[in-house]
């Protein structure tokens, strides 16, 4: 039984490992971060997993873990970020040092998903994941208007964030 | 356009670069060690067991009364913990208002196994070091200077540790504290967020 559940774990760690580092990054600012945050949620995946029924599907079970774990690591940061509180827009001018990497569009994109408030940035991760709305509305435990709606203002959000970033 | 738009972010977000494979060797081991700490939880009864055996091979009035005492802390300690940790195990429902529900749950938990774990300390402490001491002085093992003082460095050095730990527990409080206060305002957030 229990070298089945290693094994499991195991399979849904290589399987979704790439998303939920994604996810991870989107918590965080440095590479150093995420990978903690990574090290986090696979661990309490490991621990939720023996109480898995097979309610929901795999991935709507491994992201919900996953989106509680993220939200529990904002609680324990000291200071919580800016942009957990409020959107924070960037200083359009040029910076030098992070000029090169500012160029590249998916730094673009993760900056501007970082700075957006968790409750938009749950519906935008998720929706990048190839979730679809019954899935974000079983994970985050709201209704699927609802994920509608947050979708419609983390889009209109990132849209202006990326464009302050060019 | 605008699935267009999505389509585009989709393909950026998933430029991002792949978990290092070090990285799932580390949690793997980390799975490991979780499994060692569970072995933490034994060390107490082990103690009040080993104490109880003592106890029942050399009975005397003194041993016996500290091998008892030592349940009932340790059942003390139990009961609390089953009481204290209701609702904190598991989410009321697999949602993530749920999970923030649960976190909030196991905050409070902690804060209140602080105040648990300082005053049971502080009496658990008094009770093995007088009873240490008690059945040390009736065994005649207190009567040279060089022994007596060993005694009580090391009565000192074992109310320094636990001192040290309590110091370690509060600070972990304040974290505590700050992080229900983030979790509490993000619930009320959330909540807010379902009702738009």
């Amino acid at each position: 039984m229990k070298a089945s559940l290693d094994e499991r774990y195991h399979q849904l760690l290589a399987a979704h490992g790439p998303a939920l580092s994604r996810l991870s990054a989107s918590y965080t600012r440095t590479p150093s971060d995420r990978d903690d945050l990574f090290q986090d949620i696979a661990l309490a995946i490991w621990r939720a997993l023996p109480n898995f029924r097979g309610e929901s599907s795999e991935k709507t079970f491994i992201f919900r873990v996953a989106q509680n774990r993220a939200v529990t690591y904002l609680a324990q940061r000291r200071p919580p970020m800016a942009s957990d509180e409020e959107i924070d827009l960037p200083d359009p001018r040029p910076n030098p040092e992070k000029g090169f990497v500012r160029e590249q569009q998916e730094t673009r994109l993760l900056e501007a998903i970082q700075r957006l408030p968790v409750e938009y940035r749950q519906v935008i991760t998720l929706t990048l994941e190839d979730m679809s709305y019954s899935e974000i509305a079983e994970v985050l435990g709201i209704g699927e208007s609802n994920v509608g709606v947050r979708l419609n203002r983390a889009r209109e959000m990132l849209r202006l964030l990326m464009e302050v970033e060019k | 356009m605008k699935d267009d738009e999505l389509e585009v972010w989709r393909r950026q977000w998933r430029g991002q670069p792949e978990v290092p494979i070090d990285l799932i060797r580390k949690v793997e081991r980390q799975t490991v060690y979780g499994r060692i700490g569970l072995l933490a939880n034994v060390l107490p009864l082990l103690i009040a067991i080993a104490t109880s055996v003592a106890a029942f091979n050399n009975p005397n009035p003194l041993s016996i009364l500290f091998a008892c005492g030592l349940w009932v802390f340790i059942f003390m300690g139990w009961l609390f913990g089953i009481r204290n940790s209701k609702g904190t195990w598991a989410p009321a429902a697999q949602t993530t208002a749920a999970y923030v529900e649960l976190s909030i749950a196991r905050c409070r938990s902690y804060l209140n196994s602080f105040r648990f774990t300082v005053v049971m300390s502080i009496l658990l402490t008094v009770f093995v070091l007088v009873g240490m001491y008690e059945m040390l002085s009736s065994a005649g093992r207190l009567q040279r200077r060089a022994s007596y003082e060993a005694v009580a460095l090391s009565f000192l050095w074992t109310i320094g540790v636990i001192s040290f730990v309590l110091f370690l527990l509060s600070r972990k409080r304040r974290k505590t504290k700050i992080e229900l206060a983030y979790l509490l305002d993000l619930q009320h957030k959330l909540e807010n967020g379902q009702s738009n």
